[in-house]
């Protein structure tokens, strides 16, 4: 067996690569490597929800009209090849069931349960647990094709259309991953937290989703590039945490979505790189970084970039939830979620004596304290997040850099702007100082998007559907997707599209 | 009924006070894992009788998870029942949760002698689940309504005239994806 060296120093190497191609069988009504044909309850439960699927996507999902796109389906879950490109109807992809391969002798990695058998049906005494965090990651997925549903209007390229639409349907096969787990493990209250899946909406005043994050209609392309780099990261995390689930059948549902996760992060990634790109082009060109020059000349001044990153960063800590929660140390102790990279942390996997720091504010100031690591596991996660997060802005300073400019992109503090935890009713600036309400009211228009810069953002999302043709405010990509070049047809609009 | 105060606890620890009044309750319906001065997790409020010095007559927490998923606890003195306590405090974290951009609250209703009662006082003030013993209510205002995009007019950006891009476009390769490694 080999190993690879981590890169972080928080964890051990990591575990080599297991598993043969498990091919997915397409010949079904509901493509799955499940077995659905062996179990003919179950394939009927869920080729009834299937329809109500489809309707929800015909009523929310992509409202501009396209006739086939240039999308990746799953057709194995194994290490390679396990993707296949082709122009598709969007309505005709085939979203199904996957899950990674199974592992016979696989045991549970942390908390009291830990060196047990993991569990192939749902214990007891930890359903109600487990079909609540099964369904909150449900709910995440449609509600982000709910928010995005217009911004195929507004599209700065095909090529990043594509790319919009490629989240589209893999967060519509993330659904269907949460729904098969629900029909197959949790009886009828499965089948009734399956239906409301579809009946809660993004925004709906009696029935909104869930998470509150994602209730607001994302309308221009920053703000989609921000929630796939911050928000969708959020999911990233979470659902690592529920790959080392006791709960085998969830843990590998989560592990191959974590494969698809990884396009909605490049997406984040590169869609905000290049708009800086294109910002910083501008700025060296005309040797100004003034705002209404900038705006005038077509792209997103770099005050506006970093508004709208410190409202998406800001908002996305608080998807973590509180910094100290005693459900999340019952779920890590109950084996129901781990930590981020469970198997590679260095310790007792126990956390029963461990301690760690923690920040808080008391007197004006931020101080530390220690506490049971065991109920700081949502601090532990975030932590993670933000360490990633940090990856990405240094990424788009580079665009900064290569141009011989000084003004930088910056995370804001981890306090700036939060409603949960132990900065929740606080007023902390983006560089972590502690203020009073009236100088953060004073400032605040300063740190987050106004209704002019939203307004402004807005007056440059020009639909751009010529190939190979990029808005002014972004720079294209350096190569296409799957090898293809960037002008390639990645999607045909339908006529009433074109209109 | 009594006139209560709201009264959140910047520092809270298990004490006499929560002990008379959560130790108080059927025995099953608390998990309570704490001894004198532990620290406890979650954001904590009490409800005093008349100003914010008064006798502790009930406790409210909520212990915020993924995203907003908030689990609410409310406990009320056990000789100070049916006094309107228990639907002041959960009104108020109601509000808090609200004010904290959350949508939904649920509580997890433990096997004890009053089971029954619980579920059906919480049944009467709106909460539903599809498993008998985990239901949800609907809390949050309205999400803020983000500006409308508008047309301007903005030229299109000709690739052919900036050949030294630098974004990537290879999904999952050039160092911008590594799968296996989580690094994306």
């Amino acid at each position: 067996m080999t190993t690879q060296q981590s890169p972080d120093p928080r964890t051990g190497p990591a575990p080599s690569p297991t598993g043969p191609l498990s091919r997915i069988d397409y010949s079904e009504r509901i493509p799955n490597n499940v077995g659905l044909a062996d179990d003919r309850r179950l394939q009927r439960a869920l080729e009834g929800w299937q329809p109500k699927f489809l309707d929800w996507w015909k009523t929310l999902g992509p409202a501009l009209p396209t006739k086939d796109v240039y999308l990746r389906t799953a057709i194995a879950v194994g290490r390679d090849g396990w993707a296949h490109f082709a122009h598709v109807p969007m309505e005709e992809y085939r979203w199904g069931i996957f899950l990674a391969e199974a592992d016979p002798g696989k045991t549970i990695t942390f908390g009291k349960h830990k060196g047990e058998p993991v569990w192939r049906e749902v214990p007891g005494e930890h359903r109600a647990d487990l079909l609540r965090l099964i369904v909150i990651q449900g709910d995440t997925e449609p509600a982000s094709v709910e928010q995005q549903r217009i911004l195929g209007n507004t599209a700065p390229s095909i090529y990043d259309l594509r790319n919009l639409f490629q989240v589209n349907v893999e967060e519509g096969r993330h659904l269907w991953a949460m729904v098969y787990l629900l029909h197959a493990y949790f009886g009828r209250e499965g089948r009734e937290e399956a239906e409301q899946l579809l009946k809660r909406n993004s925004g709906d005043l009696d029935s909104p989703r869930i998470l509150g994050a994602f209730n607001e209609e994302t309308t221009d392309w920053l703000q989609f590039f921000m929630f796939t780099y911050f928000t969708d990261r959020d999911g990233k995390y979470q659902l690592g945490t529920l790959k080392e689930s006791a709960f085998d059948p969830l843990a590998r549902t989560c592990e191959f979505m974590l494969k698809e996760e990884a396009h909605h992060m490049f997406v984040g990634t590169t869609g905000v790189q290049r708009t800086v790109e294109r910002t910083a082009a501008v700025m060296q060109e005309l040797g100004t970084d003034d705002r209404a020059r900038l705006l005038r000349a077509g792209v997103i001044p770099l005050e506006i970039i970093q508004s709208y990153l410190n409202f998406q960063f800001s908002v996305s800590m608080d998807l973590f939830g509180s910094e100290q929660s005693t459900n999340a140390g019952n779920y890590y102790s109950s084996g129901l979620k781990g930590r981020w990279q469970e198997k590679r942390r260095e310790d007792d996997h126990v956390l029963l004596d461990a301690t760690r720091t923690m920040r808080y504010v008391e007197d004006g100031e931020i101080r530390e304290k220690e506490v049971p690591a065991l109920s700081a596991l949502n601090l532990d996660l975030r932590d993670e997040y933000v360490a990633d997060c940090r990856n990405g802005v240094r990424r788009w300073n580079q665009e900064l850099e290569d141009r011989g400019l000084e003004q930088r992109l910056v995370l804001p503090h981890e306090g700036f702007n939060r409603k949960v935890g132990v900065y929740a009713g606080h007023r902390v600036s983006p560089d972590g100082e502690v203020l009073d309400d009236a100088t953060w009211a004073d400032r605040a228009d300063e740190w987050l998007p106004s209704d002019q810069d939203r307004a402004d953002v807005a007056s440059l999302m020009v639909p751009e559907y010529e190939y190979g043709e990029f808005a002014g405010w972004i720079a294209p990509p350096k190569t296409g997707i799957n090898d293809q070049p960037v002008e390639f047809d990645y999607v045909h609009l339908a006529e009433e599209g074109l209109v | 009924m009594t006139e209560l105060s709201w009264v959140r606890e910047d520092h809270p620890v298990w004490d006499d006070d929560k002990r008379r009044v959560i130790g108080g309750a059927p025995e099953g319906a608390f998990s309570i894992p704490f001894r004198d001065g532990d620290p406890l997790p979650g954001e904590w409020w009490s409800a005093r009788e008349g100003g914010p010095d008064g006798a502790v007559l009930g406790y409210g927490r909520l212990d915020i998870g993924w995203g907003g998923d908030a689990q609410i606890l409310l406990a009320v003195e056990p000789t100070r029942q049916e006094e309107g306590v228990g639907s002041f405090v959960l009104a108020r974290l109601e509000d808090e949760a609200a004010a904290r951009g959350i949508n939904y609250v649920y509580n997890t209703i433990r096997e004890h002698e009053q089971r029954d009662l619980v579920h059906d006082w919480l049944v009467v003030r709106g909460f539903r689940g599809a498993v008998d013993g985990d239901l949800r209510k609907r809390v949050g205002s309205s999400p803020a309504q983000p500006a409308r995009p508008t047309r301007a007019d903005a030229a299109p950006y000709d690739v052919s005239e900036d050949p030294g891009g630098r974004a990537p476009g290879q999904e999952e390769q050039g160092g911008y994806v590594d799968v296996d490694e989580h690094r994306y």
